[in-house]
């Protein structure tokens, strides 16, 4: 089987997060693939202080920084989806039997 | 080059109305082919989607992904061939059922789609949501026990999306108790969809045979 011989899944189109070869798709490709490791940083950084969080104890001010560094994080994001033209479903990367990467 | 839409037992398999479409067999399994599409669009997706489900209203079906294709009838036959018992065994897995899907998100309200006026309370918020998705979660896992022969939480973090693969003739009383539990959720937004092919339980970690 290749690259486009057939997987299981879902209905609608799956854009593949490979890199292309033509070359104007290579900073796309590229800029996709980056972004989308950021995003799964960024995602676990999430959920790593929602359950410090939860699990109290952290003062106040701790809280706060937490909060305004995943809020910073979280705009930077959508800054750069944005500015390379990416919406949040693109920046995810097909595993195949796995599933999706987010 | 043609255009590959689902797998089903050759015993089963339906009669195709649809021009162009045809069934290739080996071995237990036929597979469900068409002329080459066109370009990527839209259109073309919901196509292939509608023969998928078409296929799946007659018998059990391993949907596949839009834009799947072989070079000829032979080299599908010849996937058919090389992979068949992981197929079969996947088949048989999803036999008799079809997939319910739920989605649940708090709903975007006009406060809070603006910026949080403090790290603080943009913490809030994110414990707000992931107490509110785990709670549903952990509803709808009581609510569908003994009820579904598979239920799996889908990735994504911002909403609660489950699958779930409910026999077929359970797939009525189901679909009514979710949308019953859907319009007391007034605190999410709820949409329950189905029944379909079962796309989410044909990868299962197992030897797929498939190349991404």
């Amino acid at each position: 089987m290749t690259a486009d011989g057939p997987g299981f899944g879902e209905p609608e189109p799956r854009r593949r997060a490979r890199i292309e070869a033509d070359p104007e798709q290579v900073e796309r490709g590229l800029v996709q693939l980056v972004l989308t490791l950021v995003e799964l940083l960024r995602q676990l950084m999430e959920r790593q202080a929602i359950r410090r969080v939860e699990a109290g104890g952290l003062e106040d001010d701790q809280v706060e920084e937490l909060g305004r560094t995943l809020m910073l994080l979280d705009e930077k994001m959508t800054e750069l989806r944005d500015h390379f033209g990416l919406e949040p479903e693109d920046l995810n990367i097909d595993l195949g039997p796995l599933g999706r990467l987010l | 080059m043609i255009t590959l839409y689902a797998v089903t037992w050759r015993a089963d398999a339906p009669v195709l109305d649809e021009d162009g479409l045809a069934l290739l067999a080996d071995g237990d399994l036929a597979m469900v082919v068409g002329p080459a599409q066109g370009t990527a669009s839209r259109d073309d997706a919901l196509a292939h989607g509608r023969i998928v489900e078409q296929v799946a209203s007659a018998a059990d079906v391993l949907p596949i992904r839009y834009g799947a294709t072989a070079a000829d009838t032979d080299a599908a036959r010849a996937l058919l061939r090389e992979h068949g018992s992981a197929w079969a065994a996947r088949l048989q897995k999803v036999e008799g059922c079809a997939e319910i899907a739920i989605r649940a998100a708090p709903p975007a309200s006009e406060a809070e789609a603006e910026r949080a006026e403090s790290g603080a309370e943009h913490m809030a918020r994110l414990v707000s949501r992931t107490r509110l998705l785990d709670g549903a979660e952990n509803e709808l896992g009581e609510l569908l026990t003994g009820r579904c022969r598979v239920v799996r939480r889908l990735a994504g973090h911002e909403e609660l999306r489950l699958s779930c693969l409910v026999e077929r003739a359970n797939v009525e009383p189901v679909r009514s108790l979710l949308e019953e539990w859907a319009s007391a959720r007034t605190d999410m937004l709820v949409t329950v969809t189905g029944p379909w092919a079962p796309y989410s339980f044909v990868a299962d970690g197992e030897d797929s045979g498939v190349a991404l």
